[in-house]
């Protein structure tokens, strides 16, 4: 009896496992398989995004992001009369299958170039083996901007990017006194170190810094910190999971946005909903892109977007990258002579297109993009309010 | 001084958050001798029964407290009968059946819902302002809450037959069961107080934390670090054992960052362990 017991729960387990395995896959095979039976002369690309597990909540709009392109430029005839045929993998959050998926990509499925990956550590998981296998890897996600490798082109912002214009504009236009804040790991700490080395050049005062573990949630001690150092701005470059609860708590504690305003690099239009408008009203945040540009690309690709998909997910900067890293390399296809890694490499460089945030151009040497940049304040009804734009694209200087 | 004064206060208030969490963590592992991985999931559950009342159908969050303690509770006891209950004394199969649980219910919650946050408003705004230091309203809520649990709790544990038929399982459940006691019943019922209060516990870290699928992890760690220090059977010991926790850190991280001071009360807890492993508060189990 016992060991019947414990076969029906193995099995019960099971059947719950497979179910939701199969119900995950079921929507990212069915069109890629259907693709590759239409045309056998299409162009192979490999689309690395997670669906399961945490990164989910930044990838699934990227992966949304990037379908939506593909079924544009098919739908608009391809490239030189090829169609892209998309191979979907999701690698569960989980860096070291990363690394699995992309050598299936790569050596399986002889994709051309694979559009994917969003934290560091996964992109850095999977970069030996593009580099070994001469293939090509677009990143689209705003990161720290060290260790690029030749065979990546980044299409997001680095950190001096997003603060390039931000620095100098706080200084004018918000206060002089700055603290500091982040997250504890790679992308919060460089962030920050460019900034502070920025707003040194701008005049401005480092009044105190601080940073949090990942995934911190109890912010009542920094807050009171920052009370005491009395600051005009909190330039924030607290990301992931505690953006939330850092907004909640800075209302909760009686700081007014007016008094002390919260200037992130890292709070965009999906973790506002989650704040909540009331206590995210009147901040700032700095991005190449926001959801309310004023542009008829921008326009069209939030309602191909929100009547494409409704899986409670929200366009923000990372699906625009997503978006715009795919017609980057469509661009890329039509000017390169051959599909291997380094001539697609090469025709990358210097390429323009024209994207939802604007026009964009790859930089000529250092595989990296040349952005816009915006500056947003949270308007009481939980919206962005674009308060600057730059006149000219923010270089990429690593 | 200051600012000594004003950790020290919202180290009350981060007390009593770590006690909630960690309550149904203590009754679940102390009484049931089950680590519960899902726990966190739990306390998601809670909280998103507060996004659905509260956020959704625009309900009083009274309402919300309720309904995410039967969720939770109502959801625990399936939980139990189907699965815990199968594995009774085998710890680590419980572990990793409750660990598998745990990703399941995530990924659940991500493909029902979307994998991003969702909004919880604070049912109280306010703040009291003495001084220069500041005490929202809803800290002083939470530890009034704490308190209110910890009451319950010890009568409904100490006071009444259940509890009294609950400690007699713990202490020697074969002699409970040939006095008649239906251990079965017990067990469902402990699992299901357990999750419960987690869930109560989501409701009321909703409005002043995210409210997504993986939230639920970041409260695992520290809730059986407390239970650990307290002592893995003692209600009181959770209690004190959060306090000691988190003021603490709370009044370390006023002087220093806050990833030091966490460093440094870890530290702390495991040389005390060392020297006292059944943790500080530690009643006598036979």
């Amino acid at each position: 009896m016992k060991v019947r017991n414990k076969w029906l729960v193995f099995l019960v387990a099971m059947g719950v496992a497979i179910a939701l395995l199969a119900g995950c896959g079921k929507p990212e095979k069915a069109p890629a398989k259907a693709g590759a039976d239409a045309t056998a002369d299409g162009i192979k690309i490999g689309v690395l995004y997670s669906t399961t597990g945490p990164f989910s909540i930044s990838e699934k709009p990227m992966l949304n992001a990037a379908k939506l392109a593909i079924d544009e430029i098919n739908a608009a005839g391809g490239i030189k009369g090829k169609k892209l045929i998309p191979v979907y993998e999701d690698y569960a959050s989980d860096p070291a299958k990363a690394t699995e998926k992309i050598k299936k990509l790569i050596l399986q499925d002889k994709v051309v170039a694979t559009v994917g990956t969003n934290s560091s550590a996964t992109r850095l998981a999977v970069i030996p083996d593009v580099e070994r296998n001469k293939s090509l890897l677009l990143y689209n996600t705003y990161y720290e901007g060290e260790k690029p490798s030749p065979y990546v082109i980044y299409t997001n912002s680095i950190p001096s990017q997003q603060s390039a214009d931000f620095i100098p504009w706080i200084v004018k236009n918000l206060g002089k006194k700055v603290f500091f804040v982040g997250s504890d790991y790679v992308f919060g700490v460089t962030s920050v170190k460019k900034a502070k080395a920025m707003l040194e050049k701008a005049g401005g005062q480092i009044v105190g810094e601080e940073f949090v573990p990942l995934g911190h949630t109890e912010f009542s001690s920094l807050i009171n910190k920052i009370k005491q150092a009395k600051p005009d701005v909190v330039f924030s470059a607290v990301a992931g999971d505690s953006v939330v609860p850092f907004y909640k708590q800075y209302q909760q504690y009686g700081i007014l946005a007016k008094d002390i305003p919260i200037c992130s690099i890292a709070t965009h239009e999906a973790t506002i909903k989650g704040i909540g408008a009331a206590a995210a009203a009147g901040h700032y945040s700095s991005f190449d892109y926001f959801q309310v540009l004023d542009t008829p690309e921008s326009k069209k690709f939030v309602t191909a977007y929100n009547s494409k998909f409704q899986d409670n997910t929200t366009v923000t900067n990372l699906a625009e990258g997503a978006y715009h890293g795919v017609y980057l390399l469509a661009k890329a296809l039509e000017k390169a002579t051959a599909y291997d890694g380094p001539t697609l490499v090469k025709a990358f460089k210097g390429l323009e297109i024209n994207s939802p945030q604007g026009k964009i151009k790859v930089d000529e040497n250092n595989n990296h993009t040349w952005l816009q940049s915006f500056i947003g304040k949270v308007k009481p009804d939980g919206t962005f309010e674009i308060v600057y734009g730059s006149k000219q694209l923010v270089k990429p200087e690593l | 001084m200051e600012l000594f004064i004003s950790q020290g206060i919202n180290g009350l208030s981060v007390s009593a958050m770590l006690f909630i969490t960690a309550l149904g963590l203590v009754i679940i592992f102390g009484l049931m001798d089950v680590v519960n991985m899902a726990h966190g999931e739990f306390i998601m559950i809670g909280a998103y029964v507060t996004y659905f009342v509260t956020t959704v159908f625009h309900g009083p969050f009274f309402l919300a407290m309720l309904l995410a303690f039967l969720t939770a509770a109502l959801f625990g006891a399936i939980v139990e009968v189907t699965l815990i209950k199968r594995l009774y004394g085998k710890v680590a199969e419980t572990m990793l059946a409750t660990f598998a649980l745990s990703t399941i219910l995530q990924q659940t919650v991500r493909m029902l819902f979307g994998p991003e946050d969702k909004f919880v408003g604070p049912p109280l705004a306010g703040h009291f302002s003495l001084q220069g230091i500041v005490i929202p309203h809803y800290n002083v809520f939470l530890i009034i809450v704490a308190l209110a649990i910890l009451a319950t709790t010890l009568v409904l544990f100490f006071k009444t037959s259940f509890g009294m038929q609950l400690r007699a399982v713990t202490q020697n459940r074969s002699m409970s069961q040939c006095l008649g006691v239906n251990t079965a019943r017990i067990d469902t019922l402990t699992f299901a107080c357990g999750s419960g209060l987690a869930g109560l516990a989501g409701a009321l870290i909703a409005p002043v934390k995210s409210v997504m699928p993986l939230m639920g992890s970041y409260y695992l760690v520290d809730g059986l670090l407390t239970v650990v220090l307290g002592g893995v059977t003692s209600i009181i010991g959770t209690a004190a054992s959060s306090t000691v926790i988190s003021e603490s850190v709370t009044l370390m991280a006023g002087y220093m960052s806050e990833i030091t001071a966490k460093v440094l009360v870890f530290l702390i807890i495991i040389v005390l362990i060392r020297f006292k492993p059944e943790g500080l508060f530690a009643s006598e189990k036979r």
